[in-house]
């Protein structure tokens, strides 16, 4: 009862205020009198007409724009001052003497465009009156790299914005980061706020172990081209706005309009060709065989027969060859944006499709979207943001781990057999299938319909009070197809009785409704800019999903080709919903000091009705220094801003309140058990952060300096609990688990710093050089927490730790001193096999790992290597991560070189330390192994004089069953993960006018462009940069268990403007 | 002015009572019942304990019924369960003793759980008894995730309210503690279950006793020696086994073979010889409702013709080998328990004329692969065979009488003892014998339920009273390779087997198994000396 209360409170309040205004208002109606028409021209800095720009009279809302050849007509009278805006330059104001009807207007480039809007949470902003810490990403810092989602563009480009993605697979969601995780089981993926459309991702998830169906998510079905600026909230007086869902920050997108004038035609088209990866070495024929070998001598699995002379074998099959090709992605969009004074509007159309490198992956997308703003009457304006895309991502090859297939299928089992049949082993136990068969085989694949948009009515009640009521949502519908037939490659069977399809259809919406009334004055000095808000929203999800196996014939996919007894369906529905109260007051004295002060009230559908409303409040200052007299004189500096700011926001990503029941299926029809600990006390998370920072311009806003320090604490974690097993519960799916509570037990501490600086090095009419360099650096800390939070990825030796002290997610395992070199070198060591003794079979040998007695359970060296021995053996996390940019134009040529770079972070090679280990005799080695130990004998009897034959090398002995436990997970297996990468390099040349106005065309533009030229990094795998992703309810950084790779690409691009 | 007043009402107006239904921030689930909504009636509590038979049973009955139970228990040849056969367990084995232990902790959890929401139901309906019976189940499941835990780690926590304790603190209870605490559920089991089935399948009061049978028989050894068993537990066990055998009406199957088809025993057709079966379904999903016992059995997948079948290297234990070619009357339960190369299984594989045997290297698992779906009515699904695992059947209940009577007496030629022991024989085709000893007992036991995850469990009971013994029971078992080749031509048919001898005894730190290491890193108080469990504090 108590926050319908409170709601009511509000309501009457805001009512009253309403009101209030509402009396004061007066008429707004202007008229000019004695105006004459005055035509000009505005030109750019390099004589370009420009096209667009705004052109208005001082004071009134007389304004227009300029058309395609940079001219204009206005009305105005002598006296009044014409202001001439464009996006990039400095605006220009010229007073009307006389009987000038013309004017021609040459506008100067602002490198620092200080007197932009930008996008700010709920409204916008002038960018100088900003107390926040804040970055925009603009549209044409999108279109310079190739992007298959927006996301990816966001790599580099900011400062503390982390972005990693740990699939190549085409359309894979990516992670970003913004000032490192602050969550450990639930999403650390900021808010996305699209023309005010609200979505928060999961983590993404890609393991093999534990694949999901898809890899994309919504976000993937929007255009980056539609884009016209990213805006990264980071601050905590920026996010505390959005509450509850603002912790992880907020990224506001905002989509390209029309503006006034004639309509624009711009077509785009890009080709690209995907380059094939490095393969990571494995063993040839020769080499395999030669290893078969050794392992029948030492009394493993016996050889082939063939391999009996591995001399006159041929290479046999090169697996990633047979796998990876070079395809092709193509882009296509047409962009139509226009209108008149009262109207515009901006539509576009796209076509997007990605072929995988490996078969049976690939990500299409076709968007259009329809951006209307109308001013209906002068105190009515309204627009529409209306988008729809069907997007389609391929997931055979993800979904059936093909690329570690590859890796670990050994060399003599054909591709293809001579009758054009795939080629497989002789027999299925132990053996591995033929990764190029099946994903060609399989038919997964996942389908997209959504759509994202809103409508929004904003009412000018009067000069400076605007009644802002908007209403949007995203609707998607999502279809997944497997379908996995039998089959028999030459002795490798999958039986047709296990040939399965599934189905699944879901179908997800969000709304919000949000009526905000904002009021901006100015008196004198003072200048108040003051919100209030109300703002519902809803959510839900419903799906239905079925499988069938036993299929006769594999031409019918469908469940009905199946058999109708194994037949199972299901389906699902849930929804949520938020309410919340919010405003912000920003006060401005004499242009110097801003005060800013924000409120919200928010409560949500997942917390109990006790817990249900929080409160998170921000307050921020900045100083301008350099409008203060005493700095005047310094002409050096443009503008210096220093800005302190703290704020509470929050995070209610959690569920469990409900001890809910899960439905078995039992011999006496459906039953039901408990599915979780149930926490009906669960409450808010709350994150505090102190974020200071500073803007500075100097030289003519050549240099521009962005530096920000924060300290953000996160206290309450929303954490689903690990216990001690006897509790009864799990952290992920086990049969018949119950998931652990969630709760708000935990708490973690994240410091760091970022540093943007732009410059503009050489600026003359014909040579242009600017660099942009961003910097971070976070630091993340446990605080405390009930238990460390300890897992195995896939029940193996691959462990992480999260506890008190340390940053979350620490990869653990023993630390190797080397090989056993002789008999005594064993004796004088730790006991390390399980057996105790030493031996060739069943313990101890020369050639086996020898692992450091690091502690025991009194916390000092026992002698026994057990898990008192593990300790952290890699940090997954990035020392500090920076994005460069350099770009050059040199007359109608640009040159773009984008550099990215992350140092410092760990990488547990897992892929790398199975291929070493090996899975059994079947599968192939990495081509390292092939310098394996060998023991001088392998015999019990010989252990007073045996040695090893071959030391220097780090590959253990043979050794069938392990019985030394070389599997211990080591500091071999983590490998630096740093890289430096030439992210993009882009040429591109703008055709002058005289050469294509022939071809009816008003601009064009051709770029060539490499993308990821080079990496440097030490890395073995595929690719150093390997995020984040979900595993099983945790955090799990940092491993490489198979990554799809991201390779080279060569575009070629053209952008005609008609 | 007027129409900005008009339309500023009317918009302000929609936008600010959008919200204003009193429920719309109250979401409970939608697609899943809470436990504040369910337990109120009969159909309601008996679906509520339903799944106590099924899916929190799942990893014991796929990893801990084999490893723990018959890979230590010396039955077992297996390529992928070395550690367990020759008694090196690591902590840190992910695959089997975690899943193992989870389990049954699961079971507990769940148990205790159920038995909450069935007492704490608001609004209940429940007939008392149906209600009584659902908490006997519960109780009975409970006890049974106990006997697997102190018998595989002696002293463990006594959880019995899992909200209540939800803490890493718990100390770990004395074995004393636990024992205790497994007869007191059960017997609540047998006061509250019913003498007959209320469902085919569904545990009895029989049930519940033939557990307490075993349970008194094991208890009686512990803190005691050999020829000192507690006579009052010894009696407790003989008083149980025979109000089983006596009122129960179930009796043995005329076939030993039929016992272990899908058939006989699956969840809709359990037969008179089980008292208590894990009840499988045909389906997988959700995981974990499903017998995977096949799947990793069946030597080849041309017999489950479900895509699994990875059985190739798992088999008999060259001591249960050597047992079989010493015995060589035994064969009924031989060919029903494990595949000798040159045996024909004609219900294997019916549609490519049923399975022939060529395999030398090994005697494959018989028990419990029953082959495809279609040799099943078409029931069955990958890792999912259609059929029930016994957790008791009458024949163990038979010999544990037997040993009850015979109690601390060396040998027995009590008529009774006799009777029953020699009625497990028969059905066998073995001869019947006129005195008993311990030992004839325990070795009938291990043929009688080979595979079926109780040889353990055996040697731990003679453990306790005579841990020498046990010691050298398991060091004279062979646990090598062996090669097994059918005689041609022989009648009644021979074998040559060569054996490759592997011996590994357990000892006195192997007998229990290592907590896991993630369980030690969350609750290092389970490395502190065990305490008794206070029982006033039960509910």
């Amino acid at each position: 009862m108590r926050q319908i209360k409170i709601a009511q409170k509000l309501k009457v309040l805001l009512w009253t205020f309403t009101c209030c205004v509402l009396l004061a208002l007066n008429s707004s109606a202007q008229n000019a009198s004695g105006a004459r028409k005055i035509t000009g021209k505005i030109i750019s800095n390099k004589g370009d007409a420009v096209e667009g720009a705004t052109v208005s009279v001082k004071g009134t809302k007389n304004a227009t724009t300029t058309d395609a050849n940079g001219t204009f007509t206005i009305y105005a009278a002598t006296g009044e001052t014409i202001v001439v805006s464009y996006v990039g330059f400095t605006a220009v104001e010229t007073k009307l003497t006389g009987s000038t009807s013309s004017l021609n207007i040459s506008l100067k480039e602002d490198f620092a465009s200080l007197n932009d809007v930008v996008v700010v949470g709920y409204g916008k902003m002038k960018k100088t009156d900003l107390s926040s810490s804040q970055v925009t990403v603009t549209a044409a810092d999108i279109s310079k790299t190739v992007n298959t989602t927006f996301d990816q563009a966001l790599q580099g480009r900011a400062a503390n914005v982390y972005v990693s993605s740990n699939s190549g697979q085409p359309g894979a969601a990516s992670s970003v980061i913004i000032r490192g995780i602050s969550s450990l089981t639930g999403s650390t993926q900021p808010l996305y706020v699209i023309d005010g459309v609200q979505i928060k991702p999961d983590n993404p998830a890609d393991d093999l172990y534990n694949h999901p169906s898809g890899f994309s998510n919504i976000l993937s079905g929007i255009n980056p081209d539609d884009i016209e600026t990213m805006n990264i909230l980071q601050g905590p007086s920026a996010t505390a706005i959005f509450g509850a869902a603002g912790a992880n920050g907020v990224i506001m997108i905002t989509t390209k309009r029309g503006k006034a004038g004639e309509t624009k035609i711009s077509l785009n088209t890009l080709w690209t060709i995907q380059d094939r990866p490095d393969y990571i070495p494995v063993m040839n024929l020769p080499e395999y065989a030669k290893y078969r070998n050794e392992i029948a001598k030492v009394g493993g699995t016996a050889s082939d027969p063939t391999f009996a002379d591995p001399s006159v074998l041929g290479e046999g099959t090169n697996w990633q060859a047979a796998l990876f090709r070079r395809t092709l992605l193509q882009k296509h969009s047409l962009a139509l944006s226009g209108g008149t004074d009262k109207t515009n509007f901006y539509f576009s159309g796209e076509y997007f499709n990605q072929d995988g490198i490996a078969p049976g992956s690939g990500f299409s997308r076709a968007s259009a979207r329809l951006n209307l703003d109308n001013q209906t009457r002068k105190w009515l304006k309204i627009g529409a943001t209306l988008s729809i895309n069907q997007t389609k991502e391929k997931v055979n090859t993800t979904n059936a781990g093909i690329i570690s297939l590859a890796i670990q299928q050994n060399p003599s089992i054909p591709v293809k057999n001579p009758d054009g049949t795939w080629g497989g082993p002789s027999t299925t136990q132990f053996q591995f299938s033929n990764p190029v068969a099946l994903a060609n085989l399989y038919h997964d694949y996942n389908k997209a319909s959504s759509f994202i948009g809103g409508v929004y009515a904003d009412i000018t009640l009067m000069k400076g009070l605007v009644l802002h009521n908007e209403a949007n949502g995203s609707y998607e519908y999502y279809n997944s197809y497997q379908f996995h037939p039998g089959y028999n490659f030459n002795g490798y069977v999958v039986p047709s009785t296990s040939a399965s399809s599934a189905r699944a259809a879901s179908n997800n919406f969000w709304w919000n409704f949000n009526t905000r009334l904002q009021y901006d004055t100015r008196i004198n000095k003072h200048a108040v800019s003051a919100m209030i808000a109300h703002e519902s929203q809803s959510w839900g999800y419903e799906s239905l999903s079925g499988s069938r196996l036993n299929f006769v014939t594999y031409a019918v996919e469908e469940l009905s080709g199946g058999d109708q007894t194994t037949s199972i369906a299901n389906s699902g529905r849930g929804d949520g919903a938020k309410e919340s109260y919010f405003g912000r007051v920003n006060y401005t004295y004499n242009d110097r000091y801003i005060l800013q002060g924000t409120y919200r009230y928010d409560g949500s559908s997942n917390f109990g009705t006790n817990k249900q409303w929080g409160s998170f409040p921000s307050v921020s200052v900045a100083w301008r220094v350099s409008q203060e007299n005493f700095m005047k004189n310094i002409h050096a500096i443009n503008d210096l801003k220093l800005r302190v700011e703290y704020g509470l926001s929050g995070n209610s990503n959690a569920g469990g309140i409900y001890a809910k029941l899960q439905a078995v299926p039992t011999g006496w029809g459906t039953g039901f058990l408990s599915q979780n600990f149930a926490n009906p006390n669960l409450q808010w998370e709350s994150d505090k952060t102190l974020n200071v920072g500073f803007d500075l311009h100097m030289f003519n806003n050549r240099i521009e300096v962005i530096a920000d320090a924060y300290i953000k604490k996160i206290d309450k974690l929303l954490t689903t609990n690990p216990y001690a097993f006897y509790n009864g519960g799990d952290i992920s799916y086990s049969p018949g688990y119950i998931s652990w509570p969630t709760t708000n037990v935990g708490s973690m501490e994240n410091k760091g710093f970022g540093v943007t600086v732009n410059t503009v090095n050489i600026s003359n009419k014909n040579f242009e050089w600017k660099t942009g360099l961003n910097f971070s650096l976070d630091r993340n800390k446990i605080t405390n927490l009930l238990t460390p939070i300890n897992y195995a990825y896939a029940a193996s030796q691959a462990e992480f730790l999260t506890e008190v002290g340390q940053p979350a997610s620490l990869i653990t395992g023993y630390i190797a001193e080397g090989l056993f070199q002789d008999y005594q070198d064993i004796q004088n060591h730790a006991v390390q096999a399980s057996s105790g003794v030493i031996s060739p079979q069943q313990g101890t040998w020369v050639g086996d790992i020898k692992f450091k007695d690091i502690s025991g359970p009194d916390g000092k060296p026992d002698g026994i290597i057990d898990h008192n021995d593990r300790v952290v053996i890699g940090n997954p996390w990035p020392k500090y991560t920076f994005g460069f940019n350099n770009s050059f134009s040199y007359k109608r040529f640009d040159l773009n070189i984008f550099i990215v770079g992350s140092i410092g972070n760990d990488i547990l090679n897992y892929s790398r330390y199975q291929n070493e280990l090996g899975t059994g005799p079947f599968g192939n080695y990495l081509k390292s192994v092939s310098n394996f130990a060998i023991p001088s004998s392998y015999n019990l009897a010989d252990s007073g004089t045996v040695t090893l034959t071959n030391p220097g090398y780090a590959i253990p002995r043979i050794a069938p069953g392990d019985p030394n436990g070389n599997n211990r997970i080591n500091q071999w297996d983590i490998e630096s993960g740093s890289y430096v990468r030439i992210k993009n390099v882009s040429l591109s040349y703008n055709f002058p006018n005289h050469m294509i106005t022939k071809l009816a065309l008003k601009g064009l533009r051709v770029s060539a462009n490499v993308q990821n030229l080079v990496t440097i990094t030490k890395y073995k795998g595929y690719d150093p940069e390997v995020g984040m992703v979900n595993y099983g309810g945790t955090i799990m950084a940092g491993v490489d268990t198979g990554r799809y790779p991201s390779v080279r690409m060569y575009c070629f691009n053209v952008v005609a403007d008609f | 002015m007027k129409p900005i007043l008009k339309y500023t009402i009317i918009i302000a107006g929609v936008a600010f009572l959008q919200s204003c239904k009193k429920d719309f921030l109250n979401r409970p689930p939608i697609d899943q019942v809470t436990s504040g909504n369910f337990y109120k009636s009969d159909e309601e509590v008996l679906a509520g304990t339903a799944p106590l038979y099924n899916i929190v049973w799942f990893d014991y009955n796929d990893k801990a019924l084999l490893a723990f139970g018959e890979a230590r228990g010396g039955n077992l040849n297996s390529n992928d369960r070395t550690a367990y056969i020759q008694f090196k367990t690591s902590s840190t084995d992910q695959s089997t003793l975690l899943p193992g232990y989870k389990s049954f902790y699961k079971i507990v959890a769940q148990s205790n759980l159920t038995m909450q929401n069935i007492n704490n139901a608001v609004g209940s309906t429940a007939s008392t008894t149906i209600k009584n019976m659902g908490l006997g189940e519960c109780h009975f499941m409970r006890a049974m995730g106990y006997y697997y835990l102190v018998n595989n780690w002696g002293a463990v926590p006594i959880i019995y309210d899992n909200i209540g304790q939800l803490s890493n603190n718990n100390p770990r209870n004395t074995i004393e503690s636990v024992w205790q605490f497994i007869i007191m559920d059960l017997r609540f089991a047998a006061d509250n279950l019913p003498a007959t089935p209320y469902q085919q399948g569904r545990l009895t009061k029989y049930s519940a006793e033939g557990m307490l049978a075993k349970m008194y028989l094991t208890r009686s050894g512990l803190n005691a020696s050999e020829g000192a068993r507690t006579q009052s537990d010894l009696d407790s066990a003989k008083y149980y086994a025979a109000d089983v055998i006596n009122n129960s009406s179930l009796s043995l199957l005329p076939k030993y073979n039929d016992l272990f088809t899908s058939a006989n025993n699956n969840s809709s057709n359990n037969n008179k010889e089980s008292l208590f079966a894990l009840q499988w379904m045909p389906v997988a999903t959700p995981w974990g409702v499903n017998n995977s016992f096949q799947a990793y059995l069946a030597f080849d997948p041309k017999i489950t013709q479900t895509g699994d079948g990875w059985g190739a290297a798992q088999g008999g234990s060259a001591d249960l080998v050597k047992y079989f070619i010493n015995n060589p009357a035994d064969s009924i339960r031989r060919k029903a328990t494990i595949m000798f190369q040159g045996d024909y299984y004609p219900e294997l594989d019916q549609k490519d004329g049923g399975t022939n045997v060529t395999n030398n290297y090994i005697a494959n698992i018989k028990k419990f692969v029953i082959g495809s779906p279609a040799d099943n009515g078409g029931k069955g699904a990958f890792m999912a065979a259609y059929v029930n695992t016994y957790m008791m059947r009458l024949a163990e209940v038979y010999l544990i009488y037997a040993e009850a009577i015979m109690g601390n007496a060396s040998s027995t030629s009590d008529a009774e003892a006799l009777k029953y022991f020699n009625a497990v024989r028969e059905r066998a085709g073995m001869p019947d014998k006129s005195s008993i000893t311990f030992d004839d007992i325990f070795q009938e036991k291990r043929v009688e339920t080979a595979l079926e995850g109780n040889a353990w469990y055996d040697i731990m009971r003679l453990y306790y009273f005579n841990p020498a013994k046990a010691k050298a029971y398991t060091a004279a078992q062979d646990k090598g390779n062996y090669t097994i080749n059918y005689n041609a031509g022989s009648s009644p048919r021979t074998w040559t087997v060569v054996y490759t001898p592997e011996y590994y005894g357990l000892t006195d730190q192997t007998v229990y198994l290592p907590y896991p290491e993630a369980e030690m890193v969350a609750a290092p108080s389970l490395a502190e000396p065990p305490v008794p469990f206070d029982f006033s504090k039960l509910p």
